[in-house]
């Protein structure tokens, strides 16, 4: 049954079809959230939470854009927020502040000489990339979504997305160009 | 078409429709450096995706979670069921060898040093510790207190954040840091009206009240957002729901529209209680005559 079908059933009170839009985008959520956090964890929280905003505002949904771009809006308002806070709650008073990036960029550096391994580099690289660019560039690669459908999740234009993803592209041919 | 205009990121994901699909091939089919590119983007492409993320989570337990999370009525008992399902990591933690953690101390080191394994450490000795950390949100020492609130934000379920958030609130200052403050300073803070009101609805009534007495000192734009959603609650079918509302309006400073309360004198529960207070409110007696003090009171 296709998406917009158990939209208007679960819209029409039949609860069991959030249950089979829950079990058909389960893993690509849950995917996509390990690709945003790099932390199991805080992945099955993001996803679990992202279904259950989706939940509570499904009825409202009036298919502006397709079921699946709204999902994937809501995981990235979710972790936006998720940034958000964890980045109000990390920071401290000037000192403190000034401790934390230190070190981070002493574990940056670290974890570099560290990965070993290809894939360890490549996700500290995509890591590292400029927000919009790790966004679009994991919905894309890795979710499957065409232009339109990242530039409809992220409130942004088709242009934007394709900004973006060339830039991400051009940085990563750069970084890993001894891969290549 | 030139090499500046070659679309090559287009051509690679399928974006283009089929005439500028077939003027990219002619252009390539005469030009090897674009060629190479082409091939360089599939190469970068194949390594991005061998990068494999973890194993999904069970099917059946991830929907039952969501299920559960969704409908709040029933968060009550699944807290119940994490919380010892916590504890009881906690105990295993301890008997495996990890040694219990205390709590304080732990905190004190966070507040001096933040660090990962400390919070680890913290977070392993589940509701126990996070209980400690609320309660360490009265200390002197408003590094600790910082410290337990920021723990807090990260480790804490939903409405523990909640709650942290109407007791203390993380604002920016203009130098770019970070530091506590009370709730009712800005006028954004009217977002924590209704956090507050679900508090008291919950039973947590004083921790409520003192939110919203600041709130409604400190930040007049508040007032009208506590009289809405207090009025509503008043409206409510449930009782319970009904009598925090009250107990909201008889200990806040705020003049309530005493219509909203003549409506709850048809209640068996709260009838008395409403007419108390009205009779209080008004220094006037028309027992349960819904139209006689409405009359009275302008309603």
């Amino acid at each position: 049954m296709v998406d917009a079908e158990l939209v208007l059933k679960f819209q029409g009170g039949e609860e069991s079809a959030f249950e089979t839009l829950v079990r058909k985008y389960m893993k690509d959520a849950y995917s996509f959230c390990l690709r945003l956090t790099h932390d199991a964890q805080e992945a099955e929280e993001l996803s679990q939470m992202g279904f259950v905003n989706a939940y509570r505002a499904l009825r409202g949904f009036r298919g502006e854009s397709s079921f699946k771009s709204w999902l994937y809006r809501i995981f990235i308002n979710q972790y936006r927020d998720r940034l958000r806070r964890t980045k109000r709650a990390e920071a401290r008073l000037a000192v403190v502040r000034e401790e934390a990036i230190r070190k981070q960029s002493v574990d940056v550096e670290a974890s570099e000489k560290a990965a070993s391994e290809l894939e360890e580099i490549v996700k500290a690289k995509i890591e590292h990339l400029p927000d919009r660019q790790r966004e679009v560039l994991t919905l894309h690669l890795y979710q499957g979504l065409n232009y339109h459908e990242i530039a409809a999740t992220l409130g942004c234009t088709y242009d934007d997305v394709k900004m973006n993803l060339s830039l991400a592209r051009k940085r990563l041919k750069e970084e890993l160009k001894g891969y290549l | 078409m030139n090499c500046a205009e070659l679309r090559l990121d287009e051509y690679l994901d399928g974006e283009l429709a089929e005439a500028d699909r077939a003027a990219v091939d002619a252009h390539l089919s005469g030009c090897e450096s674009c060629r190479l590119e082409l091939e360089r983007s599939r190469k970068l492409e194949a390594v991005l995706r061998s990068v494999k993320t973890g194993s999904a989570p069970d099917a059946d337990r991830f929907v039952q979670s969501v299920r559960l999370r969704s409908r709040r009525p029933e968060w009550r008992p699944l807290a119940l069921a994490a919380a010892l399902l916590l504890g009881l990591t906690g105990l295993i933690f301890m008997a495996q060898g990890g040694g219990p953690v205390d709590v304080d101390a732990a905190l004190a080191l966070y507040a001096a040093k933040p660090s990962p394994d400390i919070e680890k450490q913290i977070q392993s000795t589940g509701p126990q510790g996070l209980a400690s950390l609320e309660n360490a949100l009265e200390s002197s020492d408003v590094r600790i207190q910082f410290a337990a609130a920021s723990l807090l934000f990260k480790l804490a379920d939903g409405p523990t954040r909640d709650r942290v958030l109407v007791r203390y609130q993380q604002k920016k200052e203009p130098a770019g840091a970070w530091t506590l403050s009370e709730p009712g300073m800005d006028d954004g803070d009217t977002e924590l009206v209704p956090i507050a009101v679900s508090l008291a609805v919950n039973g947590q009534d004083a921790r409520a009240l003192a939110v919203l007495r600041k709130l409604n000192t400190l930040n007049r734009k508040a007032q009208q957002k506590i009289i809405d959603s207090v009025v509503t609650l008043l409206h409510s079918t449930n009782v319970d729901v009904q009598r925090h509302a009250l107990e909201i309006v008889k200990k806040l400073d705020i003049e309530f529209p005493l219509p909203a309360v003549v409506e709850l004198l048809d209640s068996p529960e709260l009838g008395d209680e409403a007419l108390r207070f009205l009779k209080a409110e008004t220094k006037k007696d028309f027992g349960r005559d819904k139209a006689a003090w409405l009359r009275a009171i302008g309603g």
